[in-house]
């Protein structure tokens, strides 16, 4: 019972072996390829990528753009996504991409979550950058099963490029919803602490950060688009507002939305995509791709997503 | 801040140890009070004020039913002393029922109001008259219904003179507000927790290892079992019109299993967090699923709500004059077997329906209250006729046979009683019950529909796996081993290697992280 | 003395009545003994027991039971 009398000495010889335990299997569990991180895209394969929750996941359609213009990116939506998470999820998409554009629907900028809720987050994100064992435990169905991979539903997903397509048709009735205003609402202070870190981390990967916002009634106000607007104006950001996008084919709010005006469908989000890829195209920061061969496989997945969306049989 | 978050975990509770530990003994209560204080208003913000109201009250009472005995005491030798004793019992009765009305009264005004608005009106409509009871928008307080009834049970025991009142407002507060338990109990008792929450002993190597390892079966239970059954369980009650029978069976056993596993979990956490700092708080389950009769299944299940309804409804309610006189009625006309229980009839029914009404507003709890009234009364019976048939019939009350016939029987009544408990409505549990009967097909088991639920198969044989180490200690527990104390028996290198995986299976095989919602405790909403 | 322990016995002869002295605490009286119990001490001794009396402390033992019973006698003369 000698040991007994020096439980400090016991105490952290315990937490050393934890902790070489956790380092070895955190190596173990952290995925080989970069791979993965968006869908199984190849590592640096990505020029853009759309970042946002809902409103951006059933809006945007990133093969319309490969049809038409040849740009490679992805659609990386994720429904009630803030801020905070969003930022998380584009520090991983910049450790296996190296995107130049990064499009952010800004519905997210005013969706809060208790602080509670952000401080747990945190604690869980620095937790899993220091032990990956935390970020990536699940790996294990991998690891156990490496044969077995859930091929079917990712490749739909791949098809798509992370575009979440719907056909479904629930009218708006609601008339006009811009409705001219002076009045700001600000992005709250909590969110606009992410929304700066997501800007200086665009700046530091080089990326050209823009902002977009999806016509959206249910969702948009005069005064949010002039919070937007005073944010991307201090922060030298270009600040695209779809809902007041006199150039665009215009939204039929009785064909274009699946929900009453809440998102949009694939007529709707098909609208979105030509006018962004219009805007992107002007400014020449992507390159064309389509007689790229390492870009052949989405020439395949695009024949896919056609006869998906019912553009071709 | 849940109880299973890295937050709760790795931040809060370390903090609260640390400077629990730096500060001397006599203030070591304050930094409980604080810490607890600050946990509460983190889940509830201004809401503390219906615990702070809750305190004061509690307090106030206290201290007046402590004045009456004061007064009386020193009119001992006066002429009319028997006139004065009554008159002061009678005095604290009121004294008493102010203070459980005002605390009952917070708790359903915030709870119940709405319920029985709408359902006045609903009647009303019936009746063709105008409905004016208004919807109220109001918040609830977390915990609200746990530290209502540790409120109440003060009062009543210092009524009762089971113990002194307590003048310090501060351990006052602390018994209510101790935040391991805040969220889901245990229920406390003043006599048994309060003293010890006030102590402030200092942390032992004992209590610390001890509290983890408690910490990390809870953690376990929750974050392995509970979280992974999570969507399936909301698939299925959901939409429950589009499953067949054996898809709504599943349902109903796995969410028995994840309410189990998520709320005697989160009590484990509580309880190891509490041991830490060399507080013993009641236990709250032993094995329910190893019950024989319903009524011992309440022993066994929800243990400190079960005691508090006993002894602050049942007992109360049974001593009452008029019912002591029905059960002397009773037992000279139906004998001393039949006679007790017919005395109990309304008692039991006066606590059943408390135990619905308490888990929500909502006619499914009320039905789930009276379908273990019913239960309980006939079992208690029958006992003497089925004592007599087991006579009879040389059938041995302990044999193996009968064990196994009895816990699949209270399979049957626990997962019944669960699936109205979780049935969106009354009306659905219903539904769900005759689809278990008229829609039952086994194709489910070869068309591979099983793992369109929201769970893969791997998903599956975890929560298996789970659910065996759950019954092998379940067994060891039975047997009355204390695993803890004998795995502290063992050497070193087996020791850890047990605690390595321990840790490690719940970080490797918890459901949290990306690509799982986190699951609130099940029992923090009631 | 002797008559409570006849009416103990009569409830449930299984527990040793004279040694326990923690009956309510470990569970040996469930709740249909218990009002058994206290109305047959109610006749048996004629007293009235109110759930004020109905704690743990007063049910323990029948020592326990027996002093209850001695005061409360007393309190009634």
């Amino acid at each position: 019972m000698k040991e007994k009398k020096r439980p400090a000495v016991r105490i952290i010889a315990f937490l050393m072996i934890l902790s070489v335990i956790l380092i070895g299997f955190s190596f173990l569990f952290k995925p080989k390829s970069a791979a993965g991180c968006i869908a199984d895209e190849e590592s640096s394969s990505l020029d853009y990528v759309v970042i946002g929750d809902s409103e951006c996941a059933t809006g945007f359609s990133p093969m319309e753009l490969w049809k038409k213009y040849g740009y490679v990116g992805y659609n990386c939506g994720v429904a009630g996504q803030r801020l905070q998470e969003c930022y998380y999820l584009l520090e991983q998409i910049f450790e296996c991409q190296s995107p130049r554009v990064v499009l952010l629907e800004t519905n997210m900028c005013f969706q809060s979550r208790s602080d509670i809720r952000m401080a747990q987050q945190a604690v869980d994100h620095v937790a899993g950058n220091i032990v990956s064992l935390y970020e990536y435990h699940d790996q294990w169905k991998q690891l156990l099963f490496p044969n077995e991979g859930e091929t079917a539903a990712r490749n739909t997903a791949n098809v798509n490029k992370g575009f979440r397509t719907t056909f479904q048709v629930t009218a708006y009735t609601g008339g006009n919803y811009v409705i001219p205003s002076s009045d700001v609402q600000e992005i709250a202070s909590a969110q606009r602490g992410y929304l700066d870190q997501i800007v200086s981390l665009c700046r530091e990967k080089g990326a050209q950060l823009i902002f977009y916002s999806t016509p959206s009634p249910i969702n948009w106000t005069y005064q949010k688009h002039n919070g937007l607007a005073d944010f991307a104006d201090d922060n030298n950001i270009p600040f695209l507002d779809l809902n007041l996008a006199a150039d665009m084919e215009a939204i039929d709010w009785s064909q274009d939305t699946f929900d009453k005006g809440d998102h949009l469908n694939f007529r709707g989000a098909a609208k979105i995509t030509q006018y962004m890829g219009a805007y992107l195209s002007g400014t020449g920061l992507l390159p064309d791709h389509r007689s790229d061969a390492a870009y052949a496989g989405w020439d395949e997945k695009l024949q896919a997503y056609l006869v998906g969306t019912k553009q071709s049989s | 801040m849940q109880y299973n978050s890295l937050l709760y975990l790795l931040v809060f509770l370390p903090v609260v140890l640390l400077l629990y530990q730096l500060l001397p003994q006599r203030h070591r209560w304050k930094i409980l009070l604080g810490a607890s204080y600050v946990f509460f208003f983190l889940l509830s913000r201004k809401l503390i004020v219906y615990l702070l109201l809750s305190t004061v009250c509690m307090h106030y009472i206290g201290l007046w039913l402590e004045r009456c005995d004061r007064v009386l005491a020193g009119q001992k030798d006066a002429q009319n002393y028997h006139a004065l004793k009554t008159a002061a019992d009678r005095k604290r009765r009121r004294i008493l029922w102010l203070g459980i009305l005002w605390q009952l009264g917070t708790l359903l005004l915030l709870k119940y109001f709405n319920f029985f608005s709408h359902n006045a009106d609903a009647l009303l409509a019936k009746l063709s008259l105008p409905a004016f009871l208004p919807t109220l928008k109001m918040a609830v307080p977390v915990g609200i219904s746990f530290f209502t009834l540790q409120a109440i049970s003060y009062m009543v025991d210092v009524y009762k003179k089971k113990m002194p009142t307590d003048e310090n407002l501060g351990r006052l507060a602390l018994y209510m507000a101790f935040f391991p338990a805040i969220m889901e109990g245990p229920i406390c008792r003043y006599g048994e927790t309060a003293m010890s929450l006030y102590e402030g002993k200092p942390l032992t190597y004992q209590n610390m290892s001890f509290g983890i390892q408690r910490m990390i079966w809870g953690l376990f239970k929750k974050v392995v079992l509970a979280d992974r059954l999570s969507p399936l369980v909301v698939l299925i009650f959901t939409k429950y019109t589009q499953y067949s029978g054996v898809t709504v069976l599943l349902g109903a056993i796995c969410y028995t299993l994840q309410l189990y596993a998520d709320f005697s979990g989160c009590i484990d956490i509580s309880i190891g967090a509490a041991e830490m700092f060399g507080v013993r708080l009641p236990e709250n389950f032993r094995q329910p699923f190893f019950s024989r009769t319903a009524s011992e299944f309440w022993r066994r299940w929800h243990i400190t709500l079960g005691a508090w309804f006993k002894d602050y409804i049942f007992y109360p309610l049974s001593l009452t004059k008029g019912i002591k006189r029905l059960g002397k009625k009773a037992r000279l006309k139906f004998g001393r077997h039949i006679g007790p229980v017919v005395q109990t009839i309304i008692p039991l029914l006066a606590v059943w329906l408390s135990n619905g009404v308490w888990h929500g507003a909502g006619w499914n709890y009320i039905f789930f209250g009276l379908y273990y009234f019913v239960l309980i009364l006939t079992g208690n019976l029958l006992e003497p006729l089925l004592a007599k048939t087991y006579t009879t019939l040389h059938v041995n009350r302990n044999g193996v046979f009968l064990r196994v016939v009895q816990t699949l029987k209270m399979a049957v009544i626990i997962v019944t009683g669960e699936l109205f408990f979780n049935a969106h409505g009354l009306k659905a549990g219903f539904l769900m019950l005759r689809s278990i009967f008229t829609n039952f097909s086994l194709t489910v088991f070869r068309d591979g529909s099983l793992l369109q639920l929201g769970l893969s198969a791997k998903d599956f044989a975890v929560v298996f796996i789970g659910c065996l180490i759950m019954l092998a200690v379940s067994i060891i527990h039975e047997k009355g081993v204390h695993i803890r104390q004998s795995v502290a028996q063992w050497h070193t290198v087996p020791r850890w290697c047990f605690y390595y995986a321990a840790i490690l299976l719940v970080l490797i095989f918890g459901a949290y992280g990306s690509g799982y919602t986190p699951v609130d405790p099940l029992y923090a909403n009631f | 003395m002797n008559q409570l322990l006849e009416i103990l016995e009569d409830i449930n002869p299984d527990n040793d009545y004279l040694a326990e002295t923690k009956l309510i605490d470990r569970g040996l009286l469930d709740s249909l003994s218990l009002l058994t119990l206290v109305s047959e001490m109610e006749d048996a001794f004629d007293v009235e027991i109110t759930p004020t009396d109905l704690i743990p402390a007063n049910f323990n033992s029948a020592v326990a039971m027996w002093s209850m019973i001695q005061r409360l006698q007393a309190e009634n003369k």
